[in-house]
């Protein structure tokens, strides 16, 4: 289960992200690469840090989308998906990362709707990771998350 | 009196900067080349795919403005040569022309024009959209994984392409000598063999290698420095493409100097 932690303000988020160096961030200041399609984003963490061929990294990816039911934005970039379809895309790029932890920074701006709570904790449910993820928002916020299946720590 | 001599050193401090910052730039990049943990299997992609848009995907269009101008050029050097007297030189005049002048310098313009222009903006977008930042975060080196394949690319890029410029120009002479100076392929051929030496190809190369670097990492550079709005992006390729095309004036220029001494 997803934790959420919240902070009154914004630089208290980023010193804590710079004192838990063992996580990988997923934040809008983490964009997917445009010239990639949604597979070659998540591919290139393997082929970088496993040094894993293309093909064979690819098709990895592409068995990850299929986790999160999301095939059909395979070949697509970033002009033609959703919010929500980058936001998966993010989320398994930071799940193939040799990192402990995944950390979401601010779902509610990333996906700029009000059900981002519900549809985040969705995908993770769906994406069963092995990884601590840790959802960091801002006390402002705290009301959405009121009734969400996360364990809330301040 | 006093305010311009300061802004002419100003103006001097800041060129020396950018200069010294080009050249910094240019040394990481060249480290990189010789580190082999810089050739993942995701940079090799993007160098295929770059050589392939860089050269390949231009070829057809290249192949008939190579032949237009090479053509008119090697047509009008033929006819002066014959209005001078100096036929007798004709081999060294092209070979000289062809492969020291004329090949490596127009094949630089072109892709210049198409690929630099292209490269300078895709970097300068990927700074204002935080992409940089992103490949940063999950440890992804952009000189491995952006800059070196680009900057390979245009080195075996504008060589390529300069060899098939100085091809198609060879071809245009022999259609030319046939016209004008009622020369066979093989007279032809002997005069070229006779005049082009190690020098010639060699030079051919280097500077084609030399100008290919630099169409790559000066617009790169220039991408880097763009500021954070999307209004920086055209300065940003505006500045990236003049300070190219000094760039390429002064090669030319330092390679006919080595050339004559």
């Amino acid at each position: 289960m997803a934790s959420v932690k919240f902070f009154r303000r914004y630089a208290e988020m980023e010193a804590w992200i710079n004192n838990h160096p063992e996580g990988i961030i997923v934040s809008d200041k983490t964009p997917l690469l445009a010239n990639l399609t949604m597979k070659e984003n998540i591919a290139l963490i393997d082929e970088v840090h496993r040094l894993m061929p293309v093909q064979e990294s690819q098709q990895r990816a592409s068995s990850l989308l299929a986790k999160l039911n999301l095939t059909t934005i395979e070949e697509k970039r970033v002009g033609t998906c959703s919010d929500l379809e980058l936001f998966a895309t993010m989320l398994l790029r930071a799940e193939r990362m040799p990192r402990e932890a995944i950390y979401i920074v601010l779902p509610l701006l990333l996906l700029g709707h009000a059900d981002a709570i519900e549809q985040t904790l969705a995908l993770l449910t769906l994406l069963d990771s092995q990884k601590d993820i840790f959802i960091l928002e801002l006390t402002s916020n705290r009301v959405h998350y009121q009734g969400q299946a996360c364990h809330i720590s301040d | 009196m006093l305010n311009q001599i300061a802004q002419l050193g100003d103006l001097t401090l800041k060129r020396f900067n950018n200069t010294a910052s080009v050249v910094k730039f240019a040394l990481s990049v060249f480290w990189h080349a010789f580190l082999p943990q810089s050739y993942h299997p995701a940079m090799r992609m993007v160098l295929v795919k770059q050589i392939y848009f860089t050269a390949v995907q231009v070829l057809p269009v290249f192949i008939f403005i190579a032949f237009i101008f090479g053509s008119i050029i090697i047509g009008s050097v033929i006819l002066l040569a014959s209005e001078l007297g100096v036929l007798n030189e004709i081999g060294s005049i092209l070979v000289y022309f062809i492969f020291n002048e004329f090949s490596p310098f127009f094949t630089a313009l072109l892709v210049a024009l198409r690929s630099g222009a292209a490269v300078n903006s895709e970097i300068a977008l990927m700074h204002v959209n935080y992409e940089l930042n992103a490949l940063q975060t999950y440890k992804i080196d952009p000189i491995d994984y952006l800059f070196l394949p680009r900057i390979l690319s245009g080195v075996i890029s504008v060589t390529g392409l300069a060899i098939v410029f100085s091809v198609i120009m060879l071809v245009s002479g022999y259609v030319f000598s046939v016209f004008f100076l009622q020369m066979e392929l093989i007279s032809y051929l002997r005069i070229l063999l006779n005049a082009v030496s190690l020098d010639n190809i060699l030079m051919l190369l280097l500077k084609s290698m030399t100008f290919g670097f630099f169409i790559m990492l000066l617009p790169i550079h220039s991408g880097l420095k763009t500021g954070s709005c999307y209004s920086d992006i055209p300065v940003a390729v505006l500045k990236g493409m003049v300070s190219l095309f000094v760039a390429l004036f002064v090669i030319e220029a330092v390679s006919l100097l080595i050339w004559l001494v």
